[in-house]
C-alpha cells in the first residue's frame, strides 16, 4: 500500500458506536461503572505492556503495537491515581484502533524503520484524522454508556432545578460543564469527555 | 488448570494475574513490586526474582495456596526461567513489529522523524515483546 494513497476506511460515527456497544455488550455484561476497559483487553486477545517514560522522553501515552499484540502505555501515568481516567480513556481509543482498524492494519506492510517513518510521516494527514476520530468515537461510547449517560444527566438536571437553578439559557455552556463535571466520575473519565458525550448523544439542556 | 498458560513462566504469571481479575496496577501495589518488572517479566523480557521469599510474595499475591499444584508450577517455572539466557535488545525486525501505526503525541499533532526515531530507541531498549 502506497502510504500517499492511504485512504482511512469509511466507518461512520453509528458503526463505531454499534461496535462499542457490542464489545460492552459481550465482555463488560455487568454494565457497572467505570468499565473497566483493561479487563475488557484480556478478553479479546489483547495485553496490556507497560513502558517507563513514554509521556516524559517521547509526548505520547499510549500506542497499539503494529503487530496487534499489546497496547504499550506510560508506566508513571497507569500507576498514578490522578491519571487513572486518562488512561482508562487512551486504553479504550487504543482498543478502539484494533476493533475497528484490525483488518486494515494487516495490510500495511512496514519492512523496515525507514517505512514506519516514512509511512507515519506521508499519509494524508486527513486519513490520519479519520482514523483517530474513529477510534475517539469508540472509546467515548464504550466508557460512556448511552442509557446511564441520559439517566445520570436527566438526574443532575433536576437536581440543578431542585436547588433553584434556572438560568439554563443564560449560562450558555457553563451549564453543560457543569452537569458533566457533576456526574463524570460515576464513568471514569474526564468531565471533558462526558461534555462531549452529551453534546453527541444529543441530550438538551431545558431551556427557559 | 484449564484456561491458564503454562507454556513460560511469564504466561503462567499474566494468565493467574488476569484470573484473580488483578490489573498490573493492583498486582503491583498488592504485592509490593516494581511495574516496569514485572511488565517486562510477563512478556519474557526479563527473568523471574531469585530470591524465594519474592517469589513467595508474588505467588501470595496472585492467589495460590501453598503446596497446591499450581503453587508448585509456579516455583517449577520460575526455575526453569532463571536458567535461560537473559534477552537482549531486540532486533530490527522485531521493533518495527512493536511500533504504532496511528497515534499521536500529546499535543495532538503526528510525531517527527525525530521523534520517531526516538520512539523506536525506547522501544529497542524495552527489551523483547
Amino acid at each position: 500500500m502506497e502510504p500517499e494513497r492511504f485512504k482511512a476506511p469509511y466507518i461512520t460515527q453509528e458503526a463505531a458506536w454499534a461496535a462499542a456497544d457490542q464489545i460492552r455488550a459481550l465482555h463488560w455484561p455487568s454494565g457497572d461503572l467505570p468499565v473497566e476497559v483493561e479487563e475488557i483487553l484480556g478478553k479479546v486477545g489483547l495485553r496490556l505492556e507497560l513502558i517507563g517514560s513514554l509521556k516524559k522522553d517521547l509526548d505520547v501515552d499510549a500506542w497499539l503495537k503494529g503487530d496487534l499484540t499489546r497496547i504499550i502505555v506510560d508506566l508513571e501515568d497507569y500507576m498514578d491515581d490522578r491519571m487513572q481516567n486518562r488512561m482508562r480513556f487512551s486504553i479504550a481509543h487504543e482498543l478502539g484502533h484494533f476493533i475497528l482498524h484490525r483488518g486494515l492494519y494487516e495490510k500495511i506492510e512496514i519492512a523496515s524503520l525507514e517505512d514506519w517513518i516514512e509511512f507515519v510521516q506521508v499519509v494524508p494527514e486527513e486519513e490520519y484524522s479519520f482514523m483517530e476520530l474513529h477510534a475517539y468515537e469508540f472509546a467515548g461510547r464504550l466508557l460512556v454508556p448511552p442509557e446511564r449517560l441520559k439517566q445520570e444527566f436527566l438526574g443532575a438536571v433536576k437536581k440543578a432545578k431542585q436547588a433553584g437553578f434556572k438560568d439554563w439559557d443564560q449560562s450558555g455552556d457553563a451549564a453543560r460543564e457543569h452537569i458533566a463535571s457533576s456526574i463524570c466520575r460515576i464513568f471514569g473519565v474526564s468531565s471533558l469527555v462526558i461534555e462531549k458525550r452529551i453534546i453527541r448523544e444529543r441530550l438538551r439542556l431545558p431551556t427557559g | 488448570m484449564t484456561g491458564i498458560n503454562n507454556d513460560s513462566f511469564g504466561g503462567f504469571f499474566e494468565s493467574l494475574r488476569q484470573r484473580n481479575h488483578l490489573t498490573l496496577r493492583e498486582f503491583c501495589r498488592k504485592a509490593d513490586a516494581d511495574p516496569g518488572n514485572i511488565s517486562r517479566m510477563e512478556r519474557g523480557a526479563m527473568l523471574p526474582p531469585k530470591s524465594p521469599e519474592i517469589l513467595h510474595r508474588y505467588a501470595t499475591a496472585l492467589g495460590l495456596r501453598e503446596k497446591s499444584e499450581e503453587w508448585q508450577t509456579f516455583f517449577d517455572l520460575a526455575a526453569v526461567a532463571q536458567g535461560m539466557v537473559p534477552v537482549d535488545l531486540l532486533s530490527e525486525q522485531e521493533i518495527v513489529k512493536a511500533l504504532p501505526l496511528f497515534f499521536r503525541t500529546l499535543r495532538g499533532q503526528k510525531p517527527t522523524p525525530e521523534e520517531m526515531k526516538r520512539i523506536a530507541e525506547k522501544i529497542k531498549k524495552a527489551g523483547r515483546s
